[in-house]
């Protein structure tokens, strides 16, 4: 029975690695508009690949070691020998602190509303001001599908552009994912030092 | 100063007994267990072996590891000169 399962499983995966361009041939030949019974076989099938795509993602995240296998094949990581290790482990610490350097530049991002106000009225400047500023509303930045932006802050007299740099949706979404890598990073390195074998 | 940089110099004589007796890199790297590149960068200097690989490479040759690697402390030089 075991068996039986991972050949499906098996064979589930290879379909949905290769099984791809029949999602590009079902769009690229209107297949799902036509009513031809190929055109059915088509669309069937682009769709059983809808289906069976999100094996490859499940698989990764429960097997370990394919998840490592294809992460070494995508990234090109070798850890044959102490060398190769040491090798990917720098360059793994590297990657870490770029990425969670880019993600608190893009979290800021979705924290900054910049406004280009022009007010004729003004007594400071002739021409107008440029203004930036950080704000943060529990409403606006932990709400996964965000809320627009114009019905809680209704544009000053004379606006011409303003808004966020990011949508404040992302915020949860940029301060899970840097809180996940450095528990995991703390996490793994936590348990190298005490010499646990993982 | 960095803590990964050594504060020692440290040089070998693989290369000298690899070639004394005939082996190439890729054999030597088969016998300790590492790929022949590693080999090659600690011939070179490149790379500092761990303990471990460093008692194989010298238990191979059936030598110290003081005779395999050299230690070349610049302060020591200094003060002997």
């Amino acid at each position: 029975m075991k068996k039986i399962a991972l050949k499906l499983h098996a064979v589930v995966l290879a379909f949905a690695a290769w099984g791809w361009p029949l999602l590009l041939l079902d769009f690229a030949s209107g297949a799902y508009k036509s009513p031809e019974p190929w055109a059915n076989w088509i669309n069937s099938a682009a769709f059983l690949w809808v289906l069976s795509a999100p094996v490859w993602p499940i698989t990764l995240v429960l097997d370990r070691s394919r998840r490592e296998r294809a992460m070494s094949r995508l990234v090109g990581a070798r850890d044959d020998d102490e060398r190769e290790r040491a090798v990917t482990g720098d360059a793994a610490r590297s990657a870490l602190l770029l990425s969670l350097a880019l993600q608190s530049v893009l979290l800021v991002m979705s924290l900054t509303s910049v406004r280009l106000v022009w007010d004729p009225d003004s007594k400071e400047t002739k021409k107008g001001t440029l203004s930036a500023g950080l704000s943060f509303s529990t409403e606006r930045h932990l709400n996964p599908f965000g809320s627009p932006l114009d019905d809680k802050d209704p544009a000053p007299r004379g606006v011409s552009a303003g808004g966020y740099l990011l949508s404040p949706a992302c915020f949860p979404v940029l301060a899970l994912l840097i809180l996940l890598q450095l528990a995991a990073f703390r996490g793994y390195a936590g348990r190298r030092y005490e010499g646990v074998e993982a | 100063m960095n803590p990964k940089q050594p504060r020692l110099k440290v040089s070998n004589r693989l290369r000298v007994l690899r070639a004394e007796e005939g082996l190439t890199q890729e054999q030597l790297a088969a016998e300790v267990g590492v790929t022949r590149v590693t080999i090659n960068c600690v011939e070179r200097g490149e790379y500092l072996p761990s303990l471990e690989l460093g008692l194989l490479l010298a238990r191979r040759f059936g030598r110290t590891v003081e005779e395999v690697f050299i230690v070349e402390d610049p302060r020591h030089e200094k003060n002997s000169a």
